[in-house]
């Protein structure tokens, strides 16, 4: 036993100093695609929306006209936009992407002859700062995990976050194996029929105040496997969600922004819309 | 005054018998026999409270034999013996007016009714004998009428063997304690107790002869290893309220037995008497706790806990040995109490749980563990009353079974007065041995108590339980509130079994030093009085209530103040938590990982509950295990599988079965004898005639 | 052409059509079919059998291979019906395959003693979601939830459930104990909860999008999935890679491995209750997905698949980077696996627990580190080599004793030798040889296949003449593993070992339900 201790020891500390700001990109790779809606021309929306395997990217009209509409939620991450056009659709490897409203993962922008490409909105960076739910669960809060169908990528990522790296629990956070103990319901996976009641069953089984936390493209969209016969998502059509996480599967850290800014300890970062002049 | 009394309570047993015969004819006459039971059960309470304060009286019949007349006397030893037997006599007259019924039709409730009082009758005549020869008539007579009660619902299959296993065992007992009697010099006309108890005339080794024979005898009744074979197959046969009886009267006649003869008809005897008791009973106590972990079926488990209660009393009888042939009268007198007041307390509560399952068998049709559940919804009367049943024989404070336990290893702590270091580690691992069985008994009764009443109910039958008639529950609230009344009033409890305790050998201050009077002479306790030990003094006559193993030294208990705190620091509790607790709830489906609807098959059973046990002393006896299959095709396909438990009882397969084999062969050579032909016979007759006249 | 294969065929009375050098196809009558594939059985192992009813009349399939050989048989045969003859009684590996047939398509393989739905829970019995006029499942009620489970009886059996929902981050599955105490005297294994109908989805899609379904089969498999799928593409098509095409997708294939061995021994170390070992391991894995992340843009090595070849290339740093990072990984490994095979509370629960017998294996056809820790010595890399597995040296580990033990000793070696695999390619890069050509679209179909972490991965892929998949079919290793899970739970062990067991198998029920 002493041999693990020694080794253990001699690993020394290798926890992330995330949420404090910390190394960008020392995940490897993104957990979301943002739009820098400055760099994009009309022609490469449309080719975007042509290439595009979910609905992540949809465009309408024609390259003197037209409209793109871009959701982060339905992104499944398959690099095609951030390859084709890397200074438009940009893969940066920055965790925070997580959201509290849905509407938030969404950006239109739209171009006519005479008007360049402009968002159809502009969206002020929110601070939703959630106060009750940093009052009952900021110091410590336990999550039960529900699979209602992944493909267990994100189930990996979320084993990944007791890794040493990571690790959770430093910051108050921690699973639990029955809902009744549970604070928060983190959903990964599109909803199957197959695993509907069990998803509301667990639901029903938890006690209230609840936190309902929906983790990765399948579970905010359904992602490439929306509109197929055996999906029943996506989640919130079934459970009032609290915070979302896009990423098809989503970091490690990028799960925990999305823990984080449930409860209350974390702001959402913008939107999926960046200005050129936003760091990288 | 006090034999007379007796004399009425013989007489109104044979009356209620009568009634109970005439039950076959009319059947009203078993609502009186019930009520002459119950008036004549009474009167043997009172009759042992006068025996107890020292009451004494003589009876002796114009009947006489060279073996001895037929003497009664009243005598302080048989004093809580009495009280034991008038307790729970009338508690389960009054429980057999409910129960009697489900036994059968009139017959055989007659049957039951008639003989039930005869073996009281016979009880009590056993407690006044006042002489070997009265004594075994006694004894015959109970061992009889016990015996067809046994086999009243005999078509049962296996109950008849059962009974015959009872009586073989008995009949062997019967001879054993004949010819202890015998080498004693007891079986003698002129010859009494009172008498030899002055004179003890055994000596040396024919006194050891004796002494191993009165063991043998009583140790059938006592339920010693390797003669206990009868308890867990009649109690499981016979019907519940004969079941209570056998396991609290007839087993305390066993160690009243053994306390009688070994203790006052026999000299201080050799130390090895009392190690060898002391083996014995704590071998008895550990293989009774563990079968009692095992079996599935509530009676056995019952009769088990039985063979393991008496297996502790018969120890602590071995430790007062130990103690007495040392010359530690004090230890030795303590030590006798603990016999004699554990022999009270499990009579009280053992009937109370016999009357229990009984209750459940009437309630719930069955007695399988492993197929009961929820009964405490269901049945509320009989669950509290099994739950101070299980509760005192596990061994919880404040009730009985943990007082004496208590008691009883305080005693064995005190073997550092013994001289020869042998034989103080020998009584060291007697105590971690039988501390290992008081903690297996309260998982057995765990088990018991959480496997029939608690959870999901496992089957149809638990689920449509039905509360049992209300003399069924007075006859247990009887025993099992007297229980609770003597474990909470030490001084009743412990008064009467000191008063028998030195009427057997006596021992001055042997209630002042087990029973410290604070409330009669506080002022020479500095210590108690400081923390409260008058509390209640005006209250409650007696010593006090503070229990000590003869000495301050050691430790000391109060059954009253623990139960007093007890319900203080609850009441506290829970007015608290209503005070300040919130109001919302929600209810919700219990949680198995949202698989379905949870199901009562989803319990642990009973005898899942102490699979660990199987395994772990799966060395005393051989623990079998098989998975058996039925499939189509191929063993991927099963559609049935059935798990196989089995376990060899050691004493049964390597004692038992081969002295009846070997009985049989010893028979069937005599048989060779009988050849049926006449010339042979007439030979045989010759051939003595010659050894007679050669010997003359 | 080869000669082993040919034999057998000849001996079997069928005719071979190769439609590539290591791809042969036959076709017998729907009589025969049962007793053809039980005779090659003999010497062959079935590796996949499946229908097909959305391309014209209905048809059966059986995949063969083998072993000394390293092509494949598809034996076919057309049913006029909607039964056929089952295989099971004579060759039980073929028990499921026939299940998930039945369900799919509604063929009713006749003589199945349980021919009872694999994935499809509580759905009437009219409704087969793979038949090509499979509609309206909107309408069809939720399932609710009854299943049913051996039936177990004995004195204080009781009943343990576990699942679908279960502790910690894990997948859904059910698992239904029936336990006399301590002891597991029969499992029940309910799996398809996580069924999302990929082959049904992927069907009428462009062979692009298809690969991105394939690549989310299941997450730590998706890269091998994807490259089976996409060599089944391309082989359909004649379409050859380009030589550093080949390397990087064998190299992205073994760093695959790599995360996923080490989490799965991590789990192994948790399950024993081992949590610096956890922990190490999990520092391992994440270095691992950093690693992917960095050089594919994916932590999981999504997206970096095209078909003709790969969406990226690993420049020279890239390559450097990864190299000097492969000495500290098999250092640590190596070390850590040695500790762990040192540790006596570790060995213990995992000596005799969960035995799987060679017999055994070899009757249900067992592949990946489950099958070759049983004595199946078998691997696709070595077998029937693929990417750039021809021109690397490494071995493949197996061990006899078949229990959790002999799981993890394989997994372990197993990361030792993807380390091995990874040095040499990495040492020996070839030149570049510039883009290669698109592919061009017609129709045909072809078998792919890969190792992934959990064995052998198997694809069967149909085109249409624009390019379009007529038919997919995919069969992970997890549907041929999964299979002996409940047996295997059932000899002698405790319920307190069932996570050492599931963690020494680590199958993924996605992979299965797919």
């Amino acid at each position: 036993m002493s041999r693990w201790l020694t080794r253990g020891l001699r690993s020394g500390v290798r926890t992330t100093r995330f949420p404090d700001p910390g190394e960008a990109g020392e995940e490897g790779a993104a957990s979301s695609v943002r739009l820098r809606w400055q760099a994009l021309a009309p022609a490469q929306a449309l080719v975007a929306a042509r290439d595009c395997p979910t609905t992540a990217i949809e465009a309408s009209g024609t390259e003197s006209v037209g409209e793109m509409r871009f959701d982060a939620g339905a992104c499944i991450m398959c690099g095609r936009c951030s390859r084709a056009f890397p200074e438009a659709f940009t893969a940066a490897p920055d965790p925070r992407v997580s959201v509290l409203q849905r509407d938030r993962l969404r950006a239109t922008v739209r171009w006519s002859a005479g008007e360049p490409l402009a968002p159809a909105a502009l969206h002020e960076v929110a601070v939703a700062v959630r106060r009750k739910a940093h009052r009952l669960f900021g110091r410590s809060l336990h999550i039960r995990h529900v699979d209602a169908g992944s493909c267990n990528g994100c189930e990996s990522e979320l084993q990944q976050l007791a890794s040493p790296y990571v690790d959770l629990q430093r910051l108050g956070l921690f699973f639990t194996p029955t809902p009744r103990h549970a604070d928060a319901l983190l959903v990964t996976g599109v909803v199957t029929r197959n695993l509907r009641s069990a998803l509301l069953a667990t639901y029903a089984a938890m006690p209230a105040p609840k936190l309902v936390v929906a983790a990765g493209a399948c579970a905010i969209s359904c992602g490439s496997f929306a509109g197929g016969p055996m999906t029943v998502g996506p989640l919130d059509r079934l459970l009032p969600v609290d915070a979302y996480v896009p990423g098809c599967p989503p970091t490690p850290q990028a799960l925990l922004h999305g823990l984080l800014l449930a409860i209350g300890r974390a702001s959402e970062r913008a939107n999926v819309l960046e200005e050129a002049s936003d760091g990288a | 005054m006090a034999l007379e009394l007796l004399a009425g309570a013989v007489g109104g047993y044979a009356l209620a018998g009568l009634f109970g015969l005439g039950v076959m004819r009319w059947r009203w006459l078993a609502d009186l026999s019930a009520a002459t039971a119950i008036a004549a059960g009474l009167l043997v309470v009172f009759t042992a409270a006068l025996w107890l304060g020292g009451a004494r009286g003589s009876l002796t019949l114009p009947v006489s034999t060279p073996l001895g007349g037929l003497a009664f006397r009243a005598t302080p030893l048989a004093g809580t013996f009495l009280l034991l037997s008038g307790v729970v006599g009338t508690g389960i007259s009054l429980y057999t007016a409910g129960y009697g019924p489900h036994v059968g039709g009139p017959l055989r409730q007659a049957g039951l009714l008639s003989l039930l009082n005869l073996s009281f009758a016979a009880i009590l005549l056993l407690l006044a004998a006042a002489n070997a020869f009265s004594f075994l008539l006694a004894w015959e007579a109970m061992v009889i009428t016990t015996y067809l009660l046994v086999t009243l619902e005999f078509e049962s299959p296996g109950r008849p063997q059962a009974a015959f296993l009872m009586l073989a065992l008995s009949k062997v007992g019967f001879i054993a304690i004949a010819v202890g009697f015998v080498a004693v010099g007891a079986l003698r006309e002129g010859v009494s107790f009172a008498t030899l108890a002055q004179h003890p005339v055994a000596t040396g080794a024919l006194a050891s002869a004796a002494f191993v024979l009165f063991l043998v005898g009583f140790g059938v009744k006592a339920g010693l290893v390797p003669l206990q074979g009868w308890l867990p197959e009649a109690h499981p046969a016979a019907p519940a309220n004969v079941s209570a009886a056998l396991s609290s009267m007839v087993v305390s006649m066993g160690i009243y037995g053994l306390v009688l003869s070994v203790v006052t008809l026999l000299p201080t005897g050799a130390d090895w008497w009392g190690y060898l008791t002391l083996g014995v009973g704590v071998v008895t106590a550990a293989y009774g706790v563990i079968f009692s972990l095992l079996v599935p079926n509530l009676k056995r488990m019952l009769a088990y806990s039985t063979v393991e209660n008496l297996g502790f009393m018969v120890a602590m009888l071995g430790v007062a040995l130990v103690f007495s042939s040392s010359h530690h009268r004090l230890l030795a007198g303590a030590a006798l109490v603990v016999v004699i007041l554990h022999a009270l307390f499990h009579a009280l509560l053992k009937s109370t749980l016999f009357m229990g399952a009984g209750c459940v068998d009437v309630g719930a049709r069955g007695l399988d563990m492993d197929r009961l559940g929820g009964l405490a919804r269901r049945m509320r009367w009989t669950a509290l009353l099994c739950f101070i049943g299980a509760m005192g024989l596990a061994g919880i404070p404040p009730l009985n079974g943990f007082q004496t336990e208590w008691l009883g290893l305080q005693m064995l702590i005190r073997a550092r007065v013994l001289d020869s270091p042998e034989s103080r580690v020998y009584l060291a691992a007697a105590g971690m041995l039988l501390t290992l069985t008081f903690a297996l008994a309260a998982t057995a009764y765990v088990r018991v108590y959480g496997g029939a009443f608690l959870g999901a109910p496992r089957s149809r039958r638990a689920d449509q339980a039905a509360e049992v008639p209300v003399t069924m529950r007075l006859g247990m609230l009887l025993t099992a509130g007297v229980a609770v009344l003597t474990a909470l009033l030490p001084p009743l409890a412990v008064g009467a079994a000191v008063a028998s305790a030195e009427g057997a050998s006596p021992v001055p201050h042997l209630l002042n030093d087990l029973l410290p009077p604070f409330f009669l002479h506080p002022g020479q306790f500095a210590l108690p009085v400081e923390v409260g030990g008058t509390f209640l003094s005006q209250v409650i006559p007696g010593n006090g209530l503070v229990i000590v193993p003869t000495s301050f030294d050691y430790a000391f208990i109060s059954p009253t103040y623990i139960f007093l705190s007890l319900v203080a620091i609850i009441g506290l509790t829970a007015g608290g938590l209503r005070l300040l607790g919130r109001r919302t709830r929600r209810e919700s489906e219990v949680w198995i990982g949202a698989g379905g609807e949870y199901r009562a098959s989803m319990q642990y059973t009973s005898t899942a509950f102490t699979n660990l046990f199987r395994s772990t002393f799966g060395g005393v006896f051989r623990d079998q295990r098989a998975i058996e299959r039925e499939f189509h095709q191929a063993p991927f396909f099963a559609h049935s599988i059935h798990y196989v438990r089995r376990v060899v009882e050691p004493v049964e397969t390597y004692v038992y079965r081969p002295v009846v084999a070997s009985v049989g062969r010893l028979s069937a050579l005599a048989g060779r004898l009988q050849s049926g032909q006449v010339g042979l016979y007439l030979l045989y007759l010759v051939a003595v005639f010659v050894l007679v006249l050669l010997i003359q | 052409m080869s000669d082993g294969l040919a034999r057998l065929a000849a001996g079997a009375g069928l005719e071979l059509d190769w439609r590539r050098p290591d791809e042969a196809a036959a076709s017998c009558p729907e009589a025969e079919f049962a007793d053809r594939v039980t005779e090659l059985a003999g010497s062959a192992v079935l590796a996949d059998l499946f229908a097909t009813t959305a391309t014209g009349p209905a048809q059966l399939t059986a995949v063969l291979q083998l072993v000394s050989d390293p092509s494949w048989l598809l034996l076919s045969a057309e049913l006029a019906g909607v039964t056929f003859p089952s295989l099971t009684p004579r060759l039980h590996a073929a028990s499921w395959y026939e299940r998930e047939i039945f369900e799919m398509h509604g063929l009713l393989p006749e003589g199945h003693p349980a021919p009872g739905p694999l994935r499809l829970h509580d759905w009437p019995e009219e409704h087969h979601p793979m038949r090509p006029r499979a509609g309206g499942v909107a309408r069809l009620p939720h399932p609710p939830h009854v299943p049913k489970w051996p039936a177990v009886t004995g004195q204080g059996v009781f009943q343990f459930p576990l699942g679908p929902v279960r502790s910690g981050p894990q997948e859904a599955a059910e698992f239904h104990f029936s336990s006399g105490g301590e002891d597991i005297v029969a499992l029940g294994l309910r799996l398809g909860f996580k069924y999302r109908a990929i082959e049904r989805l992927a069907q009428g899609q462009p062979a692009e999008r298809a690969l991105q379904l394939a690549e989310r089969l299941a997450g730590t498999s998706g890269f091998a999935n994807g490259l089976a799928f996409t060599r089944a593409v391309e082989r359909a098509l004649g379409v050859t890679v380009t030589q550093v095409s080949e390397h990087t997708r064998a190299l992205l294939a073994e760093l695959e491995r790599l995360h996923s061995h080490w989490g799965t021994i991590g789990r192994l170390a948790e399950s024993t209750g081992l949590l610096v070992g956890a922990a190490q391991y999990g520092l391992l894995k994440e270095e691992a997905l950093r690693a992917a992340g960095r050089l594919t843009g994916h932590r999981y090595l999504r997206g970096a698949l095209r078909i003709g070849g790969l969406e990226l290339e690993l420049g020279p740093s890239a390559r450097r980077q990864l190299r000097a990072q492969l000495d500290g990984w098999r250092e640590r490994a190596t070390g850590l696996g040695r500790l762990l095979e040192d540790t006596s509370t570790f060995q213990d629960r995992l000596d005799t627990t969960a035995l799987l017998s060679p017999e055994y294996a070899r009757e249900h056809n067992l592949v990946g580190p489950v099958g070759r820790a049983s004595g199946i010595d078998r691997d696709t890399r070595r077998d029937h080599p693929y990417a750039a597995y021809s021109e690397v040296l490494f071995d493949v580990p197996s061990r006899a004793a078949g229990d959790a033990a002999a799981r993890f000793q394989v997994h372990v070696a197993e990361s030792t030798q993807s380390l091995r695999i990874m040095a040499q390619l990495l040492d020996d890069w070839p030149a570049d040889a510039g883009p290669a050509p698109a592919p061009q679209w017609h129709s045909g179909s072809a078998l792919g296949w890969a190792e992934a972490p959990g064995g052998e991965t198997l694809h069967f892929v149909e085109l249409d003449p624009v390019g379009r998949v007529a038919r997919w079919r995919a069969r992970p290793p997890a549907v041929v593993n999964w299979h002996p899970f409940a047996h295997a739970c059932g000899s002698g062990n405790n319920l307190t070992d069932y996570p050492v067991i599931e963690a020494s198998f680590a199958i993924s029920p996605a992979e299965f339900d797919r």
